[in-house]
């Protein structure tokens, strides 16, 4: 079955095409290869999602390890929210015990990435409208088809973008509204994508922010398992097993008694 | 089933992170931001600072201060909204000057 390891794997070898580009930074070459090194063997071995439980513990270790050497090599990263993104995911991976942690961790995760998002929105820079204007004027493929918004409708968008995060950051707890979110999410950064996408390298970030988040939402629907060995939902009460369970279930069948 | 402690720490520590950030932010820059601070999530959330400069009738040059305007409205970079507010507010303008932004210029009274 498709696992989020896998899926983060595949977005950390993406993460690298990035980093390869850039080059050494201020890094001189051998530890920026040893650092890249870390980076893309963990993101193949959990997209190989091989070695089991311990295997992928030490493929998300590489992660934090190649990511906080990425970090130190572009300062400007930590500024880059994809990247701290995909390293709370690998620290969320290595702390917990089972599947269960797991995905309350990156629960709370992809709850503080949108709810400090929409926060952080609420500022007259903002809600002004000029974030927006330039985010259309910028991207290519918007400006090249339509003319700059009027004053009104970059404030209703810039609302109703707040709106947005913050919906999303409730729909992680909120069982119901999990499945949808995941459907909203996914409508979100696709769209993020087409309108903020100034070139080949902030497209490619934006897909691997997104991915993550999407991947998040997907997992904590249940709709894709958070480990290679655990089932998708992992949050759902186990079916229990043994005589005890048995005798339970047989008690809560109409018309079967123990025999 | 209880956390363990470890967990709940790192997940205070997801929160909390950003969360100072945030307040850093606030009490720095405050409700006009020009900076997204790091591991914070507050992408798309700040613009560049744009200045209003004011043009006199000798051609006299001063800076203009947008902060007496309402709220919000003294944030829109766009149009002429902003202009046409100082160009009232100042009767000795006869052009007001936007740089940086999306649409810089110069707009007359």
């Amino acid at each position: 079955m498709l696992s989020a390891e896998r899926i983060v794997g595949a977005l950390v070898l993406v993460k690298a095409v990035d980093v390869a580009a850039r080059g050494p930074g201020d890094l001189p070459a051998l530890p920026w290869v040893a650092v890249l090194s870390l980076w893309v063997v963990g993101g193949a071995g959990l997209l190989a999602g091989r070695g089991g439980p311990r295997g992928s513990r030490a493929c998300w270790a590489l992660l934090l390890c190649g990511g906080a050497g990425i970090a130190l090599d572009y300062p400007l990263e930590l500024r880059r929210h994809h990247l701290v993104l995909l390293m709370a995911v690998a620290l969320g991976a290595v702390v917990a015990r089972d599947d269960r942690e797991r995905l309350l961790l990156w629960r709370v995760q992809l709850s503080t990435v949108y709810a400090f998002a929409a926060l952080a929105k609420v500022n007259e820079s903002f809600l002004g409208g000029d974030v927006l204007a330039r985010g259309v004027v910028a991207a290519p493929l918007w400006s090249s088809l339509l003319p700059l918004p009027s004053l009104p409708l970059l404030l209703l968008a810039g609302i109703a973008l707040i709106g947005v995060e913050a919906l999303l950051a409730v729909t992680p707890w909120v069982r119901r509204l999990r499945r949808p979110g995941t459907a909203v999410a996914a409508g979100f950064h696709l769209l993020a994508l087409l309108l903020a996408s100034t070139s080949p390298l902030v497209a490619l970030r934006l897909v691997v922010f997104g991915g993550t988040a999407v991947l998040l939402h997907a997992v904590s629907a249940g709709l894709v398992a958070p480990s290679a060995s655990g089932p998708a939902g992992a949050d759902r009460p186990a079916p229990a097993s043994g005589p005890q369970a048995v005798h339970e279930r047989q008690q809560q069948v109409p018309g079967l008694r123990p025999g | 089933m209880r956390s363990r402690p470890v967990v709940l720490a790192v997940a205070a520590l997801q929160v909390a992170v950003p969360a100072s950030m945030l307040v850093a932010r606030w009490s720095s820059e405050g409700s006009r931001p020009v900076s997204e601070l790091p591991a914070s999530f507050q992408m798309y959330s700040a613009e560049p600072p744009v200045t209003y400069t004011g043009v006199t009738a000798p051609g006299g040059l001063r800076r203009l201060d947008v902060a007496p305007l309402p709220p919000v409205l003294r944030a829109v970079d766009t149009g002429r909204v902003l202009p046409d507010r100082l160009c009232a507010r100042h009767p000795d303008l006869v052009a007001v000057r936007r740089t940086g932004g999306t649409e810089p210029g110069t707009f007359a009274c």
